[in-house]
């Protein structure tokens, strides 16, 4: 076992160490885009680290003072349970944002070594115990104890060791039981699409969980809803304590109530979760290696003749390329999020406007609803295409090699690349107006006519500019992952995001507002003028991405090719 | 005419003709100042052992990498200079397969024939000959991305052959495809060579390329250790071995034939 280990730290360090070491066909440029997304870890393990001191320190502080007064064992109670809990939901949910089809490569590999399965299922596990997440709780469930023991009660702080040593534990099987349990359901291609698909919309929309459930402005008594949640939050309910993370606190709480009694059954309790979490993850991990990923099978299904439209204003070839490359996005995970979010989004910020928005706002300050939702929902359009907008020419893998073998200037790839995000774009821009529309029907003509006037202005540059940070920054990806591996290079996600803001914003701003203390005319008029500057910075930008095609084209094949 | 393209180049010329072709990386020289000359109509096999340099001079003849010295003619035109005029005559089935994994079987040939511009109901009957000879036809209306190895090796090749170039690249076409569908390709090969058209390929596969190759070159290191006619090369110096013993002999692995390793005994 300890060899196995040894030898999966030695392969990962030398993976790390490995993808720094410039190659023959590497250049500058992309050995500093790999140090930038290597950097990426590194600066959350440098915020990690301030956090788990933090939340060590805390735990000596609460385990000094633990049976000082009710008060500060309640906050004890209150900080383990809400730390805990958030522990759990990431070590349940991390492991599936990692997996995906395709992710059981390596293990398959250690499956054909001389190594036992029960060797690689507590490998499993100990990889869960090097999860960010988990190590940043241990300093405090180590010093927690220790301050206790400062306080004179060393037979608590045994039981309080013990116990979170068994926490950890369970922590480590649910993350087990989580990977394997991913990877069993996302072993057959399509049905890893459709739940990933499922999960990425409902990871964000968990995201708007919070203000929906926050009270009205209206109805809102700071004080005591403050105080009726923290009653709340101190009393464990008996049903929860089958969780280890409130069986945790639940100890921490009878320890200081009945002095160890109910505490020694709650250390029992953890036992046994431990022991059926191993026997579940033990179970999972085993028919995650009985059955191997498949694809669709490709047999059995023909179909009519694909249609092809013949697009205006651009040749024939052009309009093949963006067509077939839209085909190709479009029925990826990132291609349909692409197409479903934002909608999605925009009913739901309708419904958080009604609630909370219009509290923010000064109240002299009018909007008009329709308008400012449409404007909102041309941002969330390119927000959920960068995925795809941003690293344009990593995304294609042998895909790219085509466009430079076959007969296609580089102009042609480009703007083939343009119309494909333009058809990806312009469907969900319209129906977010539409939605908008329907949501709010106010603001005069000219607001809603800036909508997608702006939109274009946007794409102007924006397509562009994703197709220079792409060839600046490539990152294979792949599209159909809901985790990182779908993202671009972190740099060019960052900048893309910032840009993709500023470039809505004059246009936004105009339309929501610019029809207030000005002549009709005037904000249409420079509208105008922010749409040509638009088309003029893109036509420039244009003839850069030619030159860096040019210069960095072995380095996208390269990369197409996966090396 | 063919596809629109002009066919008045003398059919006498060569294919492809390499002069002094040099390909770096750093301070590697992956190929190391070749001259290949390949006949039309011809069957050339370009064999080399692993890490020869076959795929990196391949890359450099279909444009995917700039050579850093030395002239190559493609059908008598510079592909440096005209790589779009080049590329119109030119089929290409390279190491990675340049498939969109996304697009169904008949989307790529379909989209591959617009990019030639090929009239649609060609593109129809073509694909739907192609889809046949290669047993896709059930497969058509999948996307790449569920093809088996040996699929996805037959529809990159139906997708190189749908256009009707005179020239076809050829890297490595019949590994992992199964013997019925070899057959079928290399029976294929042989009536387009027939018909004027050259093929230029890359294979480890040494009975394939002996029962198909009227030409061979073997690179070793980067450098041409043999170029010619099949039939010649084989009998040369007074040989009559096979393609496995010409090769062996040019890149000198006849040394390590009795290598034993004791701990494996």
């Amino acid at each position: 076992m300890l060899r196995l280990a040894a030898a999966w730290a030695w392969m990962r360090w030398r993976l790390a160490v490995n993808s720094l070491s410039r190659r023959r066909r590497n250049d500058g440029i992309e050995t500093a885009s790999r140090i930038l997304a290597i950097l990426v870890p590194v600066l959350f393990i440098l915020i990690t680290l301030p956090i788990a001191a933090g939340l060590g320190l805390g735990g000596l502080f609460l385990g000094k003072n633990l049976f000082e007064g009710r008060e500060m064992q309640d906050t004890a109670t209150i900080v383990t349970r809400l730390v805990l809990a958030a522990v759990t939901v990431a070590m349940l949910i991390a492991p599936v944002l990692r997996s995906g089809f395709g992710a059981g490569v390596t293990i398959n590999r250690l499956v054909l070594m001389p190594v036992s399965r029960h060797a690689l299922h507590l490998q499993q596990i100990v990889s869960a115990c090097t999860d960010p997440w988990l190590l940043g709780i241990v300093p405090a469930l180590v010093l927690l104890p220790a301050g206790v023991a400062a306080s004179g009660r060393p037979g608590a702080a045994g039981v309080l060791l013990l116990c979170g040593a068994l926490t950890v534990m369970c922590l480590a099987l649910i993350g087990s039981v989580a990977a394997s349990g991913a990877a069993l359901l996302f072993r057959r291609r399509q049905r890893a699409e459709l739940i990933s698909l499922i999960l990425i919309l409902a990871i964000t929309f968990a995201a708007f969980l919070p203000p929906f459930f926050a009270d009205r402005a209206e109805d809102r008594d700071t004080e005591v809803e403050f105080s009726l949640k923290v009653t709340a939050l101190k009393s464990i309910p008996f049903w929860t304590r089958a969780l280890p993370s409130e069986n945790y606190a639940g100890v921490v709480s009878d320890l200081v109530q009945t002095g160890g009694s109910r505490a020694t059954a709650g250390v029992a309790v953890l036992v046994v979760a431990v022991a059926l979490l191993y026997l579940l993850s033990l179970a999972i991990f085993q028919r995650r290696l009985l059955i191997p990923e498949t694809g669709g099978g490709a047999r059995g299904s023909r179909t009519g003749e694909p249609y092809w439209l013949q697009l205006p204003l651009v040749s024939p070839t052009v309009a093949a390329m963006g067509q077939a490359w839209f085909r190709a996005y479009t029925r990826t995970i990132r291609g349909k999020v692409a197409w479903i979010a934002p909608p999605l989004f925009l009913v739901v910020i309708n419904l958080l406007w009604s609630r909370n928005l219009m509290d923010v706002l000064p109240g002299s300050m009018v909007i008009y609803k329709g308008p400012m939702l449409a404007q909102f929902g041309i941002l969330l359009t390119f927000l959920t295409l960068n995925p795809i907008l941003l690293n344009q020419f990593a995304v294609d893998a042998g895909g790219l090699s085509a466009s430079f073998v076959l007969p296609v200037s580089r102009l042609q790839v480009l703007r083939g690349k343009q119309i494909t995000l333009a058809m990806m774009a312009a469907p969900v821009v319209a129906a977010n107006i539409a939605l908008a529309a329907l949501l709010g029907r106010d603001g005069p003509l000219l607001a809603w006519i800036t909508v997608p006037l702006n939109a274009v202005a946007v794409f102007a540059v924006l397509g562009i500019f994703g197709a220079n940070l792409s060839v600046l920054l490539p990152r294979a990806a792949d599209l159909n992952s809901i985790g990182n591996a779908s993202n671009p290079h972190p740099l060019s996600n960052f900048v893309g995001t910032v840009v993709t803001a500023l470039l809505v914003a004059p246009g936004a701003a105009l339309g929501i507002i610019g029809w207030r203390g000005l002549p009709g005319w005037t904000p249409m008029a420079l509208l105008l003028i922010w749409i040509m500057l638009a088309f003029f910075v893109a036509r420039y930008l244009e003839r850069i991405t030619m030159e860096l095609l040019d210069k960095r084209r072995e380095n996208l094949l390269a990369l197409a090719r996966g090396k | 005419m063919i596809n629109g393209m002009d066919t008045t180049l003398s059919t006498t010329d060569p294919a492809i003709v390499t002069r002094a072709l040099v390909r770096t990386f750093d301070d590697f020289r992956a190929v190391d100042g070749i001259d290949l000359h390949v006949p039309r109509g011809s069957f050339y096999g370009f064999l080399g052992p692993n890490g020869a340099g076959k795929s990196t001079t391949i890359k450099c003849l279909t444009g995917l990498l700039p050579p850093s010295g030395g002239d190559i003619e493609i059908l008598g035109l510079d592909p440096l200079q005209e790589p779009l005029a080049v590329k119109r005559q030119v089929g290409v089935v390279p190491e990675d397969l340049a498939l969109i994994e996304r697009l169904t079987g008949l989307e790529t040939l379909q989209f591959v024939g617009r990019v030639y511009g090929i009239a649609r109901e060609q593109i129809r009957d073509r694909s739907a000959e192609l889809l046949t000879l290669m047993d896709l036809t059930d497969a058509a209306g999948s996307q790449v991305v569920d093809y088996s190895h040996g699929m996805r090796k037959k529809i990159a090749l139906s997708a190189a052959l749908l256009p009707a170039p005179r020239l076809l690249f050829l890297d490595e076409p019949f590994e992992g495809i199964d013997a019925v569908a070899s057959r079928q390709i290399r029976s294929l090969l042989r009536s387009y060579t027939a018909g004027g058209g050259t093929v230029f390929l890359t294979s480890h596969i040494l009975e394939i390329v002996e029962k198909l190759s009227t030409h061979i070159g073997i690179i070793h290191r980067g450098r041409l250790v043999a170029q010619g006619s099949t039939a010649e090369l084989k009998t040369a110096g007074g040989r009559s071995g096979t393609l496995e013993e010409l090769f062996l002999d040019r890149v000198g692995a006849g040394a390590d034939e009795d290598a034993v390793l004791d701990w494996l005994s």
